[in-house]
């Protein structure tokens, strides 16, 4: 209601180590599970909430993520320019196995546009590639005998037209 | 084996979905070798993606045209095709009749962000222009002639790249007329712009414009406007 007090509320989140965070409400309404379980409650939430599917490093890249977008989108002039340049480095400053924690975590917070950014990352990363490449990215087992795999090919020949054999 | 938990496979398919919704189809198709799990996600990804610069090199533009025909034809009546993503280098690739159809199909499964990035000779078919459930319209190269209605209702952004031509600057009217809800609007160099007066974007909160002859006074709305002027 009062609105100067509301923009300071500060919510805790708590994650599956048991570190603490604290999050401008403002904030956490870009984290939708954690928006939701604020609605959800009747009164004011002043313990931390448990995130349990949700890791400290993940955590915190994501906090770090939606506090520059924050601070970005109040700078009218270069807003743009700034947000697609930090994208670019949060992007790159990621390992694979990273890039895919960030994703289970932002998927579990259901952080809409992060998640949207960050499987658009993974789709960067396996274009053009080799289809042993994109089995060791996944962490995917071949399960296919040689026989299913010629089948497949075939059923499909336009679209391995031109893919790298491994 | 592999070593290690294989962690992304535990995500659900509606997720690598989504990812594959980022890559051209055929990528998307080619997914189905990786593995068994694998075998049918492309089905089921809310998006098409057609490049013909992907399939140039097979040979003539057939082999494109059967491919979007393929693709479209195996889609079930509710699946949605959320993202319709269409480029063409040859108008040989997309002819008026396919062109239509293509576009048609997209609509009827309820597309929401639609790029078209297609050669000067080739018209942009009416039926893109009333579809209401399109969110995002993004046209580079095409042109628009013989526009007789817009309906954009569900409209947010509209980006028309430099080299979209209209044959007549009432049919840019229209278009902008047509979209109530309109709340970024980007526009590169159009000649049509030079002659526009009568629009009304009660909605628009971003504007992008490059032109030596805007009407400024249409834009006293928007929170952020950019123009260029060259």
């Amino acid at each position: 209601m009062s609105g100067i007090s509301d923009t300071e509320r500060m919510i805790t989140l708590k994650t599956v180590e048991g570190t603490l965070f604290d999050v401008k409400s403002s904030i956490a309404k870009d984290i939708k599970t954690v928006q939701a379980f604020i609605d959800d409650s009747d009164d004011d939430v002043t313990s931390p909430i448990p995130l349990p599917n949700v890791f400290t490093r993940e955590l915190s890249r994501i906090l770090d993520y939606l506090n520059n977008h924050h601070r970005f989108r109040s700078d009218i002039e270069k807003a743009d320019e700034e947000m697609a340049r930090y994208d670019a480095e949060f992007a790159k400053s990621m390992s694979h196995e990273e890039l895919k924690a960030l994703i289970l975590a932002a998927n579990y917070l259901n952080v809409k546009d992060l998640l949207e950014f960050l499987n658009q990352t993974v789709a960067d990363v396996i274009q053009n590639k080799s289809v042993e490449f994109v089995r060791n990215f996944f962490g995917i087992e071949n399960d296919y005998t040689p026989e299913e795999e010629e089948k497949l090919r075939n059923e499909n020949e336009w679209a391995f037209n031109g893919v790298e054999q491994d | 084996m592999g070593g290690g938990i294989d962690r992304i496979s535990t995500l659900p398919d509606v997720l690598l979905c989504h990812i594959l919704s980022y890559v051209p189809s055929k990528t998307a198709v080619a997914t189905s070798i990786l593995s068994n799990r694998w075998r049918n996600i492309w089905n089921s990804v809310p998006a098409i993606d057609l490049d013909d610069s992907l399939y140039l090199h097979i040979g003539d533009y057939h082999p494109f045209a059967n491919v979007a025909y393929a693709l479209m034809l195996r889609l079930h009546a509710t699946q949605p095709i959320l993202t319709f993503r269409l480029k063409c280098q040859s108008s040989l690739s997309c002819a008026p009749w396919d062109l239509n159809l293509w576009i048609d199909t997209a609509i009827q499964h309820c597309v929401e962000t639609m790029e078209l990035s297609l050669p000067l000779t080739v018209k942009l078919p009416s039926t893109a222009l009333t579809s209401a459930k399109l969110v995002s319209l993004t046209l580079r190269g095409l042109t628009v002639d013989n526009v007789r209605s817009v309906s954009l209702p569900a409209l947010k952004f509209l980006h028309l790249n430099d080299g979209v031509r209209f044959t007549e600057s009432r049919y840019l009217e229209m278009l902008l007329s047509g979209c109530p809800i309109l709340e970024d609007l980007r526009i590169g160099q159009l000649e049509a712009w030079h002659f526009v007066t009568e629009f009304n974007l009660p909605n628009l909160i971003k504007a992008d414009v490059m032109s030596v002859s805007v009407p400024i006074a249409k834009f006293y709305n928007v929170k952020f406007l950019s123009i260029c002027v060259v």
